[in-house]
């Protein structure tokens, strides 16, 4: 179960997409995000499966692994699938007892089906190919204007790399203390709802214990080395935008051009 | 000491197991490369091998918490890899001390957090309190700490607390990850000493992994080496701990009073207390 969250996680590599700068990675993602909302014909998603798919290539990630990220998500998207398949007013095509299915029903709800996978799918790649340091610092970079406003940029940065970088390490150490208690015959999986959230107890004091205290642990240490915040701090890897970026950014134009155009079709 | 002879009183039995972490993802690490083991009925064996050799993912295998990725573990004569295995009786009759237990301690009081096995058993309350007290009893802790809150308790009690809390449920195999990992010479020989008690007075089958080589000397009767996720060496602690060049190239280092001995005089010894019988002995003779 917990194995299926690929949340935050990110897949080493060398591919175009690992070495584009994190700044202009998290634009370009935005970008994509934005054209989802924008496609209104079957062209359009199709032209899109197409270009996400090309990407995952060029990412070298295998496919089953990028489609595994949708799995924790299933259940959400299969409720608004049908939520919508059954709630959306229009020409009647279908009836069943109280339950009646229109023709924009469905295409709704298959619109809406595939903007959650490809939302997902491209948010999925873009913490696949950017390791957590270099996407809070692509966060940090895109605040700076704010910066002048007085928002603690460096601040929301580092909360942001710290909570990132801990994710692996409490899922760790969930799965350690739930096989502690599975061995002690604690049942996680069985019985019915609040049978379920009482079992949790026994995993959730300790955990939330050893994250204070690893917190605990980590202020101390930050302090002990004498950090203090992102005034005049230097990278050691100070990443610039390059060539491969604005190519990026031009494949990326492109596509929407193509997607506009499909929406013309 | 039982000795396992033939397939007689066979309780753990591992064929050709192995076992890859992160299957198919980037992170994919093998813990295990085909391990064959068996265990007899009342054995106290120990495991013993280098950081990252894979004796916690083994032993994890014991009461079907990890399932071969290849190969079978067979305990109590259950097949942990079957489709319609007993896994909670397995649990049952397997206890599970993991490597740092106090990390495991949830409770209000530490009588509540020993009573959580029994309870989980569905054991009547005056059974359950009979086998909280049994068990504190036996991993030494005194009544008085048992309505204390487990987080108050020291490193050393929280430990025996946790170790008292997989005892209560009365296993018939005792396996024990690093017991004393982190505790000071006298809390560890206490520990020790109390898994030796617990042993000779029950006839219960121990198997305690360790990084302490004098630790598993002094305690076990059948030590299984791992190295890199395979079984390198398997014997009595004497026998293994003869060939000690063989295991410093695997990271490890027999007692310095077997290098002293051997240097010395020659002979074989893995305890201070052999040590000292030998040369008792030549004195004698002298
Ligand atoms: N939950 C896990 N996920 C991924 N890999 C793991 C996990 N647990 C252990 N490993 C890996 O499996 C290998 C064997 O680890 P294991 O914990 O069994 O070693 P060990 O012999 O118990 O070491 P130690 O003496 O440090 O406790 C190591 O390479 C380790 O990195
Ligand atoms: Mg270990």
């Amino acid at each position: 179960m917990l194995k299926d969250i690929t949340l935050g996680q990110y897949f080493p590599g060398n591919s175009p997409l690992h070495r584009l700068d994190a700044m202009m990675k998290l634009l370009l993602s935005v970008v994509y995000l934005a054209v989802i909302f924008l496609i209104r014909n079957f062209y359009g998603y199709a032209l899109l499966a197409l270009f996400t798919f090309a990407l995952i290539r060029l990412s070298a990630i295998p496919v089953k692994f990028v489609l595994k990220g949708l799995k924790p998500l299933l259940m959400f998207i299969a409720f608004t699938a049908v939520l919508n398949l059954f709630m959306t007013d229009g020409t009647v095509i279908w009836r069943v007892w109280f339950l009646t299915v229109t023709r924009e029903g469905v295409a709704y709800a298959v619109a809406m089906l595939l903007r959650i996978v490809f939302l997902v799918l491209g948010t999925s790649l873009l913490t696949y190919t950017t390791s957590p340091i270099a996407l809070t610092d692509g966060i940090e970079r895109l605040l700076k204007p704010f910066g002048k406003m007085g928002l603690p940029t460096h601040e929301l940065a580092m909360m942001m790399s710290i909570a990132l970088r801990f994710i692996p390490t409490l899922l760790e150490e969930t799965d350690k203390i739930m096989k502690a208690q599975t061995a002690r015959g604690a049942d996680f999986q069985s019985g019915n709802l609040l049978k379920r959230a009482k079992a949790l107890l026994p995993l959730l004091v300790p955990l939330f214990i050893s994250a204070f205290r690893r917190a605990d642990e980590l202020a101390t240490a930050m302090e002990c080395r004498c950090y203090r915040g992102g005034n005049n701090r230097t990278r050691l890897n100070a990443s610039k935008i390059g060539r491969i970026d604005y190519f990026a950014g031009g494949i990326l134009a492109v596509f929407c051009a193509l997607i506009l155009l499909a929406n013309a079709a | 000491m039982p000795l396992y002879i033939g397939g007689i009183g066979l309780i753990i039995k591992a064929e050709n197991l192995s076992y890859t972490y992160a299957e198919g993802g980037p992170f994919e690490i093998g813990a295990l490369h085909g391990v064959s083991l068996t265990i007899g009925k009342g054995e106290l064996v120990g495991v013993i091998g280098h950081t990252g050799s894979g004796k916690s993912t083994l032993v994890q295998h014991f009461n079907g918490l990890l399932k071969p990725t290849a190969g079978s573990v067979t305990v109590c004569g259950v097949d942990t890899s079957a489709k319609r295995a007993d896994l909670k009786a397995v649990r049952q009759k397997v206890g599970l001390v993991f490597q740092y237990p106090e990390h495991q301690l949830f409770e209000e009081t530490v009588r509540r957090d020993i009573a959580f096995a029994p309870q989980n058993l569905g054991l009547s309350p005056t059974e359950i309190d009979a086998r909280v007290r049994e068990a504190a009893a036996l991993t030494g802790l005194p009544e008085a700490l048992l309505d204390q809150s487990p987080f108050a308790l020291s490193g050393g009690q929280k430990r025996r607390a946790a170790i008292a809390g997989v005892l209560a449920m009365k296993p018939e195999v005792l396996v024990l990850d690093e017991p004393t990992a982190g505790l000071d010479p006298r809390g560890r020989e206490e520990i020790l000493a109390q898994i030796k008690a617990l042993h000779r007075e029950t006839d219960i089958t121990v198997i305690l992994v360790s990084h302490g080589m004098e630790d598993i000397a002094n305690t076990v009767g059948r030590v299984f080496v791992m190295n890199q996720g395979t079984i390198a060496m398997e014997g009595a602690p004497l026998a293994v701990y003869s060939r000690y060049e063989q295991l410093e190239q695997m990271g490890l280092t027999a007692p310095q009073v077997t290098r002293l001995m051997k240097t010395l005089c020659g002979v074989d010894v893995c305890t201070v207390k052999q040590a000292k019988e030998y040369l008792l002995g030549v004195l004698r003779r002298a």
